[in-house]
C-alpha cells in the first residue's frame, strides 16, 4: 500500500503508533456526525502534547499540506475539505489530562481533547462545575466545543448561554509553529486567571474558529461550585397559545439573577398530523433546597402572572421534562430509531426568536411535503439561551437511502439560508452550513477575516476552505 | 472484494449510527451511576483511532457498502482484532435497531465465506477441524475426569468446555466437587464433547460453526440430558445464544454453574460455611456471561454468602465491565501484546480496589488474567466455591 508522503516524518514525530493513513482507518475520519458528505484526510495523527503539534505543523508548513484539527467528531455542519486524500487530520483525543483545578482561582485548565463529561466527571466528585457542552458530551471534546461550536454550552445553558464567556484563556499551536498562551498568560510570570489581559481579546480570535488560526491544544475555564440540588417542572399549552408560552418564558430569561439552569419550549414537528400541545419545561438548580424551592416557586409565579398556562406538572410533561433535561447529556442516546438527524439550529434575540421560530417551523414543513416517512420532522424546540432563544429542528432520514439524504440536506440547505436572511445566527457551522452562512458575510467582513487569515498562515495550512476563506 | 451477503443483510442497521460516539467514551447521565470511561479496549490499548470503536468501523461499512472501500488484508486484521465484549453495543443502547457488534459479525462472515479469514484465525479452525479442541491437543479431552467415573447419561449434563478439560483442569474438578457435594450425579460427554465453537461464531466460520453445534447438540440429546451445566462463560453463550439462531430450539436448558450454585443457595441447598484464604474479593464480570448473558447477581451472592468474605467492586463492573482481552481468543489471536495490555488494565483497576484476590466466572478469563495478575490470585468461581467447602478436587 502507498504511505503518505510523510507518513514517516510524522512517526518521528509522535510514534507509529499514533500515525495511520490506511484508505479504511482515514476513512473513519471522513464525516462529522452530519449527512453531509464524506472527504477523508490522507494520515491522521493523534499527537499527546503541544510541541509535537508544533512539530507537525511546521512539517506541514514545509510541505504545503492542510491540516484538519479533529476534537470529538461530533459536529453536525458537514466535515472539512482540506486537501482530500492529502490533509493531515489532528486527532486531538489523546491530550485529556486535566492540568490544574484551582478551586480558589475558580479556574481549570485542561488538554483541549477531553471531553465534555469526563471533565464535568472529576470536577463534580470535588462539587465543582465548568460550563462544558450539552450533548453529546461523551464526545464533544473542550477544544472542539470552544473552536466548533462558538463557544458550546452545558447543563446551566439557559444561565450561562454558550461557554465563550467562561473561557478564561488557551494556549494554541500557531499555523507557523509557535505556541502562544493568551489572557494573563500575556505576562510571563503570571498564571493564567484572567481573559482580558494585554491588549485585544486574542482569546476570542480563537473561539469559533474552527482552526483555521491555529490549533487549541489547552483551554482554561471558569470553574463553578456544583449545585446540586435540581427540580423540573413543566407546563403546557395549548397548540393555539404558542405566544403565551413564548411570553412566560421571555419572563423567565429576564429575571436577574436567572432562575432557570435549563428550558425551553418543545413541541411536535411538521410530521405529527393535528393540533398539539406547547410544553414549556424548566429545570432550577440551587446550593441548598430551600433555595431550590425558592426558585421554583418564582417560576411558577411568573409563569402564573405571564400567562397562565392550561395544565401544571402533568405527569407526561414532567417526565418529559426530566428526562430531557435532569439527564440531559444521554439524550444523543436511544434516538438512532428515528433516523439520520440533520440539525437546523439558530440563535436568535428575544424580540425576534418567536417568529423566526414559526417561520422556520412552517418552511420545513413546506419542504418535506411528500416525502413523509422519508425526511420528518418530530420535534422542534426553543430553548432559553442566556438572552437568547435558541431555536432547535431536527430533519430525520434513513441514512441507507441516498434520495432521502439529498433531500434532508437540500432542505436543510434552503431552510438556513432563510433563517439566516431572517436574522437568525447558527452556532453550528462546520464546512456545508458554514457555506451557507458565508454568502451572508458582508465584504469587509470576509476581508477582515482573509486578511489575518493570509498574515497568521501564509501558506493556508490552517483548516482551509472554511468561514468562507480560500 | 465488495460487500459480501451477510453485510448486505444488515444494510438499513449499518447505516442507523448517528456518529453520537458514545461508543468511544461514556459516562452516566447523572453522574453517580458507574462510569464506563473509555469504551473499546482495543482503541484504548492500540492507537485510540476511530477505525478502532464502533462509530468508525460503522463509517467503514456503510463505506463498503456504498463501494467506497474494499476489504483490504489490513482492514481484514484490523476487523479481526476485537474482543467481542459487546460494550459498544451496550452503551450505544440502540437495539434493536442497531447492534454494532452484530454488523462486524456480518462483515466477518463475509470474510470468511470468501476464504479471507486471517492466517491465525485459519490455524485455529483447522485445529478444531482436527482435534474437535482450540488448542490442537491430541491429548485425551476426558483425562481430566479420568478418576472421577462421571456416568454418559443423565438429566444433568455438566459442559466442560477447551479450557476447563486441558489448561484450567481444576475448574472441571471443582465443579464436579461441588455437584456431588450437593448429592448430584452429573453426566459428562467425556471425547464426545467438543469444542463449543465460540472462536468460529465470533469469527465467521459459520459452516464449522455449524459442524460443532450439530455435533454437540447431538451428543447432548444423547445424553438424555434437559439441563446443561457449563462453568465457561464462553461456552454458556455459545451453547445458549448462538447455537439456537443457527439449528432451532434446544430440547435442553443451559445454565451457568453460577446460575445454578445460587438457586441451590437461596433455597437452602448449598450452604457455604467455610472461608476462603482471602477476605477482600472483587469479582470480574466476563463479557459472555455479563453483557452478552445477562448473569450479574447469581456469582456476587455466592461470593457475598462465603464467611469473612468482603466483595468489593471495581469501578467499571456489571454491564460496564471492562474485557479481560482474550473474548473469543480473537485479540490474542490477532495482537497478543494488546490482548496482555488490555488484561493489565484490568488488573490494574482489581488492585485498586484493595483485593486480595480477583474472581471471575469463565476460564478464559481467569487464564488471561492470571498472567497479567502480578501476584494477585486469579480463581474462577468454582474453585472459589470448592475451596470454601474444604472439597479435594
Amino acid at each position: 500500500m502507498a504511505r503518505h508522503d510523510l507518513h514517516e516524518s510524522l512517526c518521528e514525530i509522535v510514534g507509529a503508533r499514533y500515525v495511520v493513513d490506511s484508505d479504511f482507518a482515514v476513512w473513519a475520519y471522513a464525516r462529522d456526525a452530519s449527512a453531509y458528505p464524506a472527504r477523508p484526510p490522507g494520515i491522521v495523527v493523534r499527537p499527546d502534547t503541544s510541541e509535537e503539534i508544533s512539530e507537525i505543523v511546521k512539517l506541514a508548513n514545509r510541505h504545503r499540506v492542510p491540516i484538519i484539527p479533529r476534537g470529538g467528531g461530533t459536529q453536525y455542519g458537514g466535515w472539512p475539505p482540506g486537501d482530500p486524500g492529502r490533509s493531515i487530520c489532528i486527532d486531538m483525543t489523546r491530550m485529556r489530562r486535566v492540568l490544574d483545578i484551582n478551586e480558589l482561582n475558580s479556574t481549570v485548565t485542561v488538554e483541549a481533547g477531553i471531553t465534555g463529561s469526563e471533565l464535568e466527571e472529576r470536577l463534580l466528585r470535588r462539587g465543582l462545575y465548568a460550563h462544558t457542552t450539552f450533548s453529546p458530551p461523551d464526545s464533544v471534546t473542550i477544544g472542539g466545543a470552544l473552536c466548533g461550536v462558538f463557544g458550546g454550552g452545558g447543563a446551566k445553558f439557559a444561565t450561562l448561554a454558550a461557554n465563550w464567556p467562561t473561557i478564561v484563556g488557551v494556549k494554541v499551536v500557531l499555523p507557523n509553529g509557535d505556541i502562544v498562551e493568551t489572557g494573563t498568560r500575556s505576562n510571563k510570570h503570571s498564571k493564567m486567571f484572567f481573559r482580558a489581559a494585554f491588549g485585544p481579546d486574542l482569546t476570542g480570535l480563537f473561539i469559533g474558529s474552527y482552526g483555521i488560526f491555529g490549533v487549541v491544544t489547552e483551554v482554561t475555564q471558569e470553574l463553578f461550585r456544583n449545585q446540586p440540588y435540581k427540580r423540573e417542572g413543566a407546563v403546557v399549552y395549548g397548540a393555539a397559545r404558542l405566544d403565551d408560552a413564548n411570553r412566560a418564558m421571555i419572563e423567565i430569561g429576564l429575571r436577574e439573577p436567572k432562575l432557570c439552569s435549563l428550558g425551553g419550549i418543545f413541541g411536535v414537528g411538521p410530521s405529527v398530523k393535528g393540533e398539539q400541545d406547547w410544553q414549556l419545561i424548566y429545570q432550577v438548580t440551587a446550593h441548598t433546597k430551600e433555595e431550590m424551592d425558592t426558585k421554583a416557586e418564582t417560576v411558577e409565579r411568573i409563569i402564573q402572572e405571564t400567562a397562565a398556562p392550561d395544565a401544571w406538572h402533568p405527569e407526561a410533561a414532567t417526565g418529559f421534562a426530566e428526562r430531557t433535561l435532569h439527564f440531559g447529556h444521554d439524550s444523543s442516546n436511544g434516538t438512532k430509531v428515528l433516523g439520520m438527524p440533520t440539525f437546523i439550529e439558530f440563535l436568535a434575540p428575544r424580540d425576534s426568536g418567536l417568529v423566526l421560530f414559526r417561520a422556520i417551523r412552517e418552511l420545513i414543513e413546506k419542504e418535506i411535503e411528500g416525502w413523509e416517512g422519508r425526511v420528518s420532522c418530530w420535534g422542534c424546540a426553543m430553548w432559553l439561551c442566556g438572552d437568547q432563544h435558541y431555536l432547535s429542528f431536527f430533519l430525520n432520514h434513513n441514512e441507507a437511502d441516498p434520495e432521502a439524504r439529498e433531500m434532508a440536506l437540500a432542505a436543510a440547505r434552503k431552510v438556513n439560508r432563510v433563517g439566516l436572511e431572517m436574522g437568525g445566527f447558527k452556532l453550528v457551522l462546520n464546512k456545508d452550513v458554514g457555506d451557507v452562512c458565508a454568502e451572508m458575510i458582508p465584504d469587509p467582513y470576509a476581508r477582515l477575516l482573509c486578511t489575518l487569515k493570509e498574515e497568521l498562515d501564509p501558506n493556508n495550512i490552517m483548516n482551509p476552505h472554511m468561514l468562507s476563506l480560500p | 472484494m465488495a460487500a459480501g451477503p451477510e453485510l448486505e443483510k444488515l444494510r438499513e442497521m449499518a447505516f442507523v449510527c448517528n456518529r453520537c460516539g458514545a461508543c468511544r467514551e461514556k459516562f452516566s447521565a447523572d453522574m453517580t451511576q458507574t462510569p464506563a470511561f473509555r469504551v473499546c479496549p482495543v482503541r484504548e490499548h492500540d492507537g485510540g483511532f476511530e477505525h478502532q470503536c464502533a462509530r468508525g468501523k460503522l463509517t467503514i461499512a456503510q463505506a463498503i457498502l456504498e463501494g467506497e472501500l474494499d476489504y483490504s488484508e489490513e482492514l481484514i486484521e484490523s476487523i479481526y482484532t476485537d474482543p467481542d465484549c459487546g460494550l459498544c453495543t451496550w452503551v450505544c443502547d440502540s437495539l434493536p435497531v442497531l447492534d454494532p457488534v452484530a454488523v462486524w459479525r456480518a462483515m466477518k462472515r463475509d470474510i470468511a465465506a470468501s476464504d479471507r479469514l486471517p492466517e491465525p484465525l485459519r490455524e485455529r479452525d483447522a485445529r478444531i477441524r482436527s482435534t474437535r479442541n482450540t488448542f490442537g491437543s491430541k491429548d485425551d479431552r476426558a483425562e481430566w475426569a479420568s478418576t472421577l467415573d462421571l456416568p454418559r447419561e443423565g438429566e444433568l449434563l455438566y459442559f466442560a468446555g477447551c479450557y476447563a478439560s486441558y489448561t484450567q483442569t481444576e475448574i472441571a474438578r471443582a465443579t464436579i466437587a461441588i455437584l456431588r457435594h450437593l448429592g448430584l450425579a452429573p453426566a459428562y460427554l467425556g471425547e464426545l464433547e467438543w469444542c463449543c465453537g465460540v472462536t468460529q461464531f465470533d469469527d465467521g466460520s459459520m459452516g464449522l460453526a455449524e459442524e460443532v453445534a450439530r455435533h454437540n447438540i447431538s451428543a447432548i440429546e444423547a445424553s438424555g440430558a434437559t439441563r446443561v451445566l457449563t462453568s465457561c462463560a464462553e461456552c454458556f453463550k455459545t451453547l445458549k445464544l448462538e447455537y439456537p439462531p443457527l439449528v432451532g430450539n434446544l430440547s435442553f436448558e443451559v445454565v451457568h454453574t453460577s446460575e445454578f450454585f445460587a438457586d441451590l443457595l437461596q433455597e437452602g441447598s448449598l450452604q457455604l460455611d467455610g472461608k476462603l484464604p482471602e477476605t477482600r474479593v472483587t469479582f470480574h464480570d466476563p463479557c459472555h456471561l455479563g453483557r452478552h448473558g445477562g448473569v450479574f447477581d447469581p456469582p456476587r451472592s455466592l461470593l457475598a454468602a462465603i464467611p469473612g468474605v468482603d466483595l468489593v467492586e471495581m469501578e467499571r463492573h456489571r454491564e460496564y465491565a471492562w474485557c479481560c482481552g482474550y473474548g473469543a481468543d480473537l485479540v490474542n489471536s490477532m495482537q497478543p501484546d494488546l490482548a496482555s495490555r488490555i488484561s493489565e488494565d484490568r488488573m490494574a483497576e482489581a488492585r485498586e480496589t484493595g483485593a486480595e484476590a480477583l474472581v471471575t466466572a469463565c476460564p478464559r478469563c481467569a487464564r488471561g488474567l492470571s498472567k497479567a495478575g502480578d501476584g494477585m490470585q486469579v480463581y474462577d468461581l468454582a474453585v472459589a466455591l470448592a475451596r470454601s467447602l474444604g472439597l479435594s478436587f
